[in-house]
């Protein structure tokens, strides 16, 4: 521009009269005296002021104390008010600042302008941002065809408000990620005590903890609760023992860790059975009384289950796991076992979960202080502390993708519908049911889940997702491919009621809170849903009448004393007149209960009552050796060793589902290791979770690499040395019970080798968290270095400057990743994938 | 023309140059916006208005804005924004905001201006938040001799990283309207009322 400083004079002069023709709001005004507003915040100016809340970093939802100086968030403590966690918070938790001031964070509404997936982006308002979904949305409800709008969501700790937005709406095409997460676990042991689908060890008093794959340490769903309790266990002298294919943290602060083969720990807990049966170590007077098969029965089907048996199948010595469960039974009833994605998150994960429940009922520990407990309430005691009226009733019309049908055990249980969001995308893709807009929340499930390139090709696909809008704090892979964006506040800026399962064996209830005003125009769903659904009309309003989110919750807290004050200043509370969950189903049933019911002979059911949509008698209980008790709430009363529901469940489906805990070896595992094949398996590091933890500077420095685990004797046999570059190539599954299940080529990464004594010489571990290529400058790099749509690194001198891994090795492990549900209930199968190794001269 | 007369100009001028650029900068052109600076001579031919390189096809008004507010997008507001607007960024703060809008924050307080909450923006350290104070300053300055604060200003907050931004600008995204601003800039931070860097012809 050529210009002289006469011509500025001219130009500015002009400027300043044309400015007063211009509309638009100042940023700056005269302060009249006032402090600073935006750095007012809440409190006194200068002051730290500390504020109770629930972090949402994971999945956890640990109590916080948010320290507030100024208006701006400074650090976060844990908070000891919090039943569950007492006051300890983990590394992610810590770094809660990173997420809310990250420079990379969506903080406006974003309408695409290019092609889909192109990046291109312009801002619009709120305003224009949902007239333009209502837009899209309305025609879809008054179609009578809800269920063509589908919700896919990842963590959402805003339950309620998403069920009665949904609700209202009237679609059930709903799909969350819980068949990537807990399904298997949570079927084998809804199938065996029906009270709950969450065991809640009582760890802290127990004596013996036996730990079936479960990373409790780094990455459990009960992470910072569960440890806090496993330490004090340790403290007080009982032993932990580790069975996992890997050396995680959590192996590493046990007492053993005993290294098995991927899939292979049911094997295990049954021939551990088997020995606890032969040697009479069993409480068999419990079994007696509780379970609902004969004990010798039981060890007649466990005699099958040889400790050699399982030495051979799994590569654990016979003789160690003799030894294990004889001290296992010996401590009973101080002993518990835990399990996780490391045992259930197999093609036989469900049998598997099924026989680890089983060692609990056969040592008799069920309930007991300092044993395998649970609590019927997965949250907070929603009878007690009812969701404000007028709620929506639940969709009349099904959804094919929700209903799941070709996985019996998803959602086969009363109350736990548990859905297959794994197969969504397969599904969507076959057009298994038309789908006409789509809306993503907290979810990138375009880098995370399994067989990311169908859900890719789906998403990309405007004749399958003809609409999709994408709710999240940060830019995504899935984010890139969806028409509207609208930035969602952190946790650190929002409203919940929220609790989680209680660890202490209470259940409670917790309160999160904005602690700052949320950045930019960031908005969270108590916000967006209501005023959509005001826009949406067609009487979805009148579910939400209240103005504010802090009304609704006004209303919410109404029946704690104190109410929504106490909770704003608190954050937590817990009735001091509930006990501790021991054992439940040893409930005598009262007088009351009792008259006017039945008891059947034949069964000892205590029946009273009748169904009035079924009309079958109601069942309150069983008589066990002449009492009425409470029982469990399966079929039977009892703990199901046999269950004839889930065999019942599985020949509705057309399939056969053991009745029993058996084994059963994953068909690609048997045997054709060989040419540099591997299992591969996956994880997640103690300072990351999902896409959400990936962008912070201050977890990623800590964790920012992701290559390739092998053991020193296989990395020998195949000429690796440590650091190499590796090709490695995945194969679907070869089994008919899994969709596509050709045993063909799926993806292939390069990645570099690190070995390691500490993972199973047939295993080839890579941990999850990695390998984004849209996620913000930090989160996004890979092994070759190549560059990223829409971010330049270059004018953000911290990133230029200060990010020393910046070319660290970062790769998206999803990408060798198939869908490779277990076919009984459709939890995704993470570790049973099956790889081929080969050694590059160069990257 | 007196110098004093002549330092009155120029801070009224830098005022308006200041206004112009920190509503340029603030949000996206909208058609008023548009307007004035076809009248300035700013945006006077339709190559400035478009990023793409066969920008001599014609478009219509509403196309120019939206390509417009395309190009504003991915330049300031990302995803992944390629200049970023804010001083804490540019200075290589590990968080937005921080020391650095806390150091616009207690200048604003000390010239007695303040940030609106309701600002678009997501901390005070944002460049159009600086060149608003700028032009209220200048503006003082030229009722009321204080151009003092505006030095102050320039040199705590503006000048160690928005010719860095300015230029960032310039060379992300030549030949378009922003590109433009961002050589205005380069010229009016070179023009102090203090410190005559341009010579007067």
């Amino acid at each position: 521009m050529e210009l002289s400083r006469r011509d500025l004079l001219t130009l500015g002069l002009a400027s300043a009269a044309a400015l007063g023709t211009l509309g638009g709001a100042k940023l700056v005004a005269r302060s009249l005296g006032a402090p600073p507003e935006r750095s007012s915040g809440k409190g006194t100016p200068g002051t730290t002021e500390k504020i109770a809340s629930m972090c949402q970093a994971c999945t956890t939802a640990c109590g916080i104390i948010a320290h507030v100086r100024d208006g701006r968030l400074v650090t976060v403590q844990g908070n000891p008010a919090d039943p569950n966690s007492q006051g300890s918070l983990c590394a992610k938790g810590v770094a809660a600042p990173s997420y809310v001031y990250d420079a990379y964070r969506l903080l406006y509404p974003l309408k695409r302008t290019g092609p889909r997936g192109s990046g291109k982006w312009k801002r619009i308002s709120w305003n224009e941002a949902y007239d333009e979904i209502a837009r899209r949305l309305k025609p879809i409800r008054e179609s009578g065809r809800p269920e063509e709008f589908a919700f896919q969501q990842g963590r959402n700790r805003s339950t309620d408000m998403v069920t009665r937005f949904l609700n209202a709406f009237g679609t059930a095409t709903h799909f969350n990620h819980r068949s990537l997460c807990s399904l298997n676990r949570r079927a084998a042991i809804l199938a065996s005590i029906g009270d709950s689908d969450w065991d809640l060890g009582d760890f802290e008093n127990s004596r013996y903890v036996l730990n079936f794959g479960c990373n409790w340490a780094e990455a459990h769903q009960g992470h910072i609760p569960v440890a806090i309790r496993m330490m004090r266990a340790r403290e007080q002298g009982a032993k932990l023992v580790t069975l996992d294919a890997r050396l995680s943290n959590t192996a590493a602060l046990s007492d053993e860790w005993l290294c098995v083969k991927p899939g292979t720990d049911g094997v295990i807990a049954l021939a551990m059975g088997s020995v606890i049966c032969s040697e009479g170590l069993w409480n068999r007077a419990w079994l007696s009384s509780w379970a609902n098969l004969d004990p010798d029965e039981l060890a007649k089907h466990l005699a099958q289950y040889t400790p050699e048996l399982a030495e051979r199948e799994s590569g654990v010595p016979a003789e160690t796991i003799r030894k294990v469960a004889r001290e296992f039974a010996k401590a009973a009833p101080r002993c518990t076992t835990i399990s996780n994605r490391g045992s259930h998150a197999h093609w036989n994960g469900f049998y598997n979960d099924r026989a680890i429940v089983l060692l609990n009922a056969l040592v008799g520990n069920l309930g007991h202080e300092g044993g395998w407990c649970w609590h019927p309430r997965e949250s907070w005691d929603k009878k007690a502390i009812p969701e404000p009226q007028p709620v929506p009733p639940k969709p009349s019309r099904r959804s094919a993708i929700a209903d799941a049908k070709d996985y019996p055990l998803a959602n086969g249980f009363k109350g736990k519908s548990m859905k297959v969001g794994g197969m969504a995308y397969q599904w969507i893709k076959e057009r298994r049911q038309k789908i006409s807009a789509l809306m993503t929340y907290n979810c990138d499930q375009a880098w995370a889940w399994p067989d990311m390139t169908t859900v890719q090709d789906v998403l990309k696909d405007e004749s399958l997702v003809p609409y999709h809008v994408c709710i999240d704090v940060m830019y995504s892979e899935t984010a890139h491919l969806a028409d509207l964006l609208l930035p969602w506040t952190t946790y650190l800026e929002r409203w919940d009621i929220d609790s989680r399962p209680p660890q202490s064996l209470i259940d409670y209830v917790g309160l999160r809170q904005p602690v700052v005003a949320p950045l930019g125009e960031s908005k969270d769903i108590r916000e967006i849903f209501p005023e959509l659904a005001r826009r949406i009309g067609g009487g979805m309003e009148t579910y939400f009448p209240w103005q504010t989110t802090e009304a609704y919750l006004e209303e919410y807290y109404k029946p704690i004393p104190g109410g929504f004050a106490r909770m704003r200043r608190e954050g937590f509370y817990i009735d001091p007149s509930k006990k501790k969950n021991y054992r439940p189903y040893e409930k005598e049933l009262t007088p009351a209960e009792l008259d006017g019911s039945i008891v059947d002979p034949q069964t000892n059911l205590v029946y009273k009552g009748q169904d009035p949509e079924t009309t079958k008698p109601i069942v309150i209980g069983v008589v066990v050796n002449g009492v009425a008790r409470k029982g469990f709430t399966t079929p039977s009363r009892k703990f199901e060793i046999y269950s004839q529901f889930i065999k019942d469940k599985g020949a509705s489906a057309g399939k056969e589902i053991h009745p029993l805990p058996v084994y059963a070896p994953i068909p690609d595992h048997v045997d054709g290791f060989e040419d540099g094949k591997l299992i591969m398996i996956s994880f997640k590091w103690n300072v990351h979770n999902a896409h959400r933890t990936m962008q912070s500077k201050w977890l990623q420095e800590i964790v920012h690499s992701n290559p390739a685990w092998l053991n020193p004797k296989t990395a020998a046999k195949l000429g690796i040395e440590d650091g190499d570059w590796l090709e490695v190539t995945s194969y679907r599954p070869r089994t008919t019970t899994v969709p596509n299940g050709d045993g063909g080529k799926l993806g292939q990464i390069k990645i570099r080798a690190h070995l390691t004594e500490g993972v199973h010489p047939l295993v080839i571990a890579i941990s999850h968290n990695a390998g984004r290529w849209v996620g913000g400058p930090v989160a996004s790099r890979s092994a070759t270095l190549t560059s990223f749509p829409g971010y330049a690194s270059k004018g953000d001198p911290d990133v230029e400057r200060n990010l020393w891994w910046g070319n660290a090795l970062s790769v998206a492990q999803n990408a060798l990743m198939p869908n490779y549900p277990d076919p009984r209930t459709g939890q995704q199968a993470y570790h049973d994938t099956v790889v081929r190794i080969r050694r590059l001269a160069e990257a | 023309m007196s110098e004093a007369r002549e330092s009155d100009a120029l801070a009224k001028s830098l005022a308006g140059i200041y206004g112009l650029l920190a509503r340029i900068f603030q949000r996206e052109v909208d058609p008023d916006l548009l307007d004035v600076l076809q009248r300035l001579g700013i945006a006077e031919s339709a190559s400035l208005l478009s990023t793409d390189s066969d920008a001599g096809a014609v478009e219509s008004a509403s196309e120019q804005l939206e390509t417009l507010a395309t190009e504003y997008c991915r330049l300031f507001l990302g995803p992944g924004a390629c200049c970023s607007p804010y001083g804490s960024i540019q200075l290589g703060e590990a968080l937005l905001g921080g020391r650095t809008e806390q150091r616009v924050l207690n200048f604003a307080a000390v010239a007695g201006l303040r940030i609106k909450t309701e600002s678009p923006v997501a901390a005070a350290d944002h460049v159009a938040v600086l060149f608003e104070i700028l032009s209220q300053l200048y503006a003082n300055a030229a009722s009321s001799p204080r151009g003092d604060h505006a030095e102050d200003f320039l040199r705590e907050c503006v000048l160690p990283w928005v010719p860095q931004f300015v230029a960032q600008v310039r060379m992300t995204s030549p030949n378009t309207l922003y590109a433009r601003a961002a050589e205005l800039a380069e010229l009016a931070l070179g023009n102090r009322t203090s410190n005559e860097s341009l010579p007067l012809n």
